[in-house]
């Protein structure tokens, strides 16, 4: 049976529980008699070891089952003792190991050395594992086996055979010379040879191939061993025929990246079928709407244009529900980064994750991977001094997400930032004194910021702040630290449910039209053009109690002021917490837009964010103020 | 012998390999940009990619009053830029072994160097020395 169309599938499933796992370990740790929890991880373990065993990937299968085995012995006893929570986590590692090596296509590396470590020697009992799988050749793997699996039978000499410490993987190419009579014979001494010397893990052609007579002129052989190379190609020279011998390495195994996790989703069967019905209803309303195109019938072309801007809508919005995954695929792994952290340092970290149900479009999931591990770590590392709380919470805001990793710690403190700020030169004094606290904090994320001790902790990710802000900026979010001495520290991602769709007003902007996103706006106004008052150079005009700044838009861009009509429309957007007018020539509508790219060098020109290509093939370009606002010239001349 | 496209800009004649052009479009539609200025015309819509026009006469600061209404798109190794050029002329085939580079070391007016087609001096584009000089005016 072909299983590779499953390969995904199973990759992205155990993927998940793996997740799981590793977050039921740490919770298990906490309460080590709950009973539901290690329920819950045996029936975990067991559904990768039932998967793994379909797939044929044996060694996953084999380390689950002895997982399986190991909780099925807590179930009993009703208790996990704490010295076994360790060897879990790292059984657990090593399944996360065994998922890259299959994804990478290569040999699943060995597990003997864990299994031996195993802290109860009565629940390894590998043998009489019930794995649907053809039975395991272990050699001497385990202790608990009796030696049979010695006498192995030709048929699985793609098996592990052997067991040797750290071994080295790698491939071997035998190639024979040209003309060898009984080129396959020779072949099945090639492969007796290399069984000698560790693990023959596959070959192609497999010894059964040979034994039938296959072709032979070169053989391809995956080796564990810890013999040299010299060793083994000396070796191989002596048989006859032998040619040639050349190895390739396995080192594509450190490249292993989540990749293939991205280019699968799973989607609930229910949105699947709603989202075909919603195209079978679409493609009844063209009939309709061809007929009474064809017949002239105005009413009815009218009513079913509006049944169909509907059902775009509501394909719009199911397509769109399938884009996103909860917030949980990727807070699964925090429980666990929180317990080594705070085990390596000593301190007391309690992890709170809340709103991991909510929903974000995967491609801001999986840019925002790193940056919430490095948040978390930080958190642990500078924010919490003995003991403390981090919290991992997330909330819809309009079309925005709310991320927010925040810790009851010492808090930053925006003077101390602004002093260092000028030590290092990033800053002249005068400058520091200048800046808001609210700016103060965001000095953090100036590359070079970051103090050494920042550098070594996290170098191994090469994330520091500047990236976490990069990457939140570069998903058309918004970056906000809010911290003071004593108060703890919170960091607020703001980030688009998706990036592809995103709500716009459309607006004039000195005759030309531009779009300006919806996330960006608090409200826009129709202001009576006698209400602007002038305060110095700037022009300013009242909202409530309020006395707001007016700034032009086509000023902003450089381009002509337009005339001045009775009613100045006015677009009311946030500057560093402060609210601010844009005004522009008049509104044209809000829709939803399909973001464009842009190329360079319209992506280096400051405020342009995208561009939409309207129902005539026109292009608006998406601007947003913000950038624009933050380096204006000082309004002198208004 | 290599395929060349040859144009002017100005007065002058230059020549661009065929395999750094993805397309030569009739007369797309330009689009405004905002904060485009000088050297940046506007915007083409290109297959649903959106490109920047780059009015190359006058980023090389020649005086062209008319552009043809022919923009030549670079392929992505050279960020898919679309070119306005006083005039697109033809491809011709050139032997390149004769190239004459540039004896000055100065990259005048971006060009690789000449090389003669029938008795003219054709300036061979260096594309590398226009990025440059759009990355310096747009950073």
């Amino acid at each position: 049976m072909d299983m590779s169309q499953y390969r995904e599938l199973f990759f992205s499933e155990t993927r998940e529980h793996l997740n799981n796992l590793n977050q039921l370990v740490v919770e298990l740790e906490q309460q080590p008699g709950n009973r539901e929890t290690i329920d819950t991880l045996f029936r975990e373990a067991h559904s990768l070891k039932g998967m793994a065993a379909t797939m044929g990937f044996n060694r996953t299968a084999q380390l689950s089952h002895h997982l399986e085995d190991l909780l099925d012995g807590f179930r009993k006893t009703g208790v996990v003792p704490a010295a076994t929570v360790d060897y879990l986590l790292a059984g657990i590692d090593l399944l996360e190991g065994l998922l890259d090596d299959m994804t990478a296509k290569s040999a699943e590396r060995s597990i003997d050395e864990f299994l031996q470590r195993s802290p109860s020697t009565e629940v390894v009992l590998v043998a009489e594992a019930d794995v649907s799988s053809p039975p395991q050749v272990n050699g001497n793997d385990d202790q608990s086996l009796p030696l049979v699996a010695v006498e192995v039978e030709p048929s699985d000499l793609v098996e592990p055979l052997a067991n040797i410490e750290e071994p080295d993987a790698f491939q071997v190419l035998v190639s024979l010379a040209e003309g060898t009579v009984m080129a396959s014979a020779r072949g099945i001494l090639v492969l007796r040879e290399l069984e000698k010397f560790g693990e023959l893990m596959s070959s192609k052609p497999d010894l059964d191939a040979l034994r039938n007579g296959a072709p032979c002129q070169q053989i391809q052989a995956w080796l564990r061993t810890s013999l040299t190379k010299d060793h083994i190609e000396e070796a191989l020279r002596k048989i006859t025929d032998v040619a040639q011998v050349r190895f390739i390495d396995d080192r594509r195994r450190e490249e292993v990246s989540r990749e293939d996790a991205a280019k699968t989703i799973r989607v609930r069967t229910e949105l699947l079928d709603q989202v075909v019905n919603l195209v079978g209803e679409l493609i009844t309303q063209r009939y309709l709407l061809n007929s009474a195109a064809a017949g002239r019938n105005w009413d009815e072309l009218r009513q079913a244009l509006g049944q169909t801007s509907r059902l775009v809508d509501d394909l719009h919005h199911h397509a769109l529900q399938a884009r996103l995954l909860p917030l949980e695929s990727i807070t699964g792994r925090l429980p666990r980064i929180v317990r080594d952290l705070s085990r390596k340092s000593g301190k007391k970290v309690t992890l709170r994750l809340t709103g991991s149900d909510v929903g974000i479009d995967r491609v801001v999931l999986e840019a925002l991977t790193d940056p919430l591990v490095h948040l978390v770590r930080n958190a642990v590392d500078h924010g919490i001094a003995e003991e403390g709380t981090v919290t991992v919470s997330a909330r819809r805001e309009k079309d925005l997400v709310l991320v927010e990793v925040a810790d009851d710690g010492n808090g930053m403190d925006s003077e101390r930032l602004r002093s260092q700020a000028v030590e290092k030169g990033l800053l002249t004094a005068q400058q520091a004194e200048n800046l808001s606290d609210r700016d103060a904090l965001m000095l953090v994320c100036q590359p070079g910021f970051s103090t050494a001790a920042e550098i070594t902790e996290t170098s191994g990710r090469g994330v520091g702040m500047d990236v976490v802000k990069s990457a939140v900026v570069n998903l058309g979010g918004r970056l906000d630290i809010l911290s003071a001495p004593g108060e703890g520290s919170r960091f607020q991602l703001r980030l688009p449910l998706s990036i592809a769709i995103i709500k716009i007003l459309l607006v004039r902007c000195a005759g030309h039209p531009l779009a300006i996103p919806i996330t960006r706006i608090d409200r826009t106004l129709g202001l009576p053009t006698a209400e602007i008052e002038r305060s110095g150079s700037e022009r300013v005009f009242r909202l409530g109690e309020e006395v707001l700044s007016l700034v032009s838009l086509p000023q902003l861009l450089g381009l002509p002021e337009p005339a001045v009509g009775e009613i100045t429309f006015v677009i009311l957007t946030e500057l560093q917490g402060r609210k601010i007018g844009l005004e522009v020539d008049c509104f044209i509508g809000q829709r939803e837009a399909f973001v464009k790219n842009l190329g360079f060098p319209l992506n280096h020109l400051p405020g342009l964010c995208g561009a939409t290509v309207e129902g005539d093939g026109r292009v608006v370009f998406i601007v947003d103020p913000q950038p624009l606002l933050e380096n204006r010239p000082l309004l002198s001349s208004n | 012998m290599a395929l060349i496209l040859i144009f002017t800009l100005a007065e002058e004649t230059y020549g661009l390999e065929i395999e750094a052009i993805q397309e030569v479009v009739e007369k797309p539609a330009l689009h405004f940009v905002p904060r485009a200025d000088g050297a940046l015309l506007g915007a083409i819509n290109f297959h649903g990619q959106i490109l920047s026009l780059v009015d190359l006469p006058r980023l090389l600061g020649f005086d062209s009053e008319q552009l043809d209404h022919r923009r030549v798109v670079l392929t992505a190794e050279y960020q898919s830029l679309a070119l306005a050029v006083t005039l697109v002329q033809r491809i011709v085939k050139l032997d390149l072994a004769a190239l004459q580079s540039n004896l000055t070391g100065e990259s005048k007016n971006a060009a690789r160097g000449v090389v003669d087609m029938d008795g003219t001096l054709v300036n061979l584009l260096d594309l590398d020395e226009i990025l440059k000089q759009l990355r310096k005016l747009y950073q």
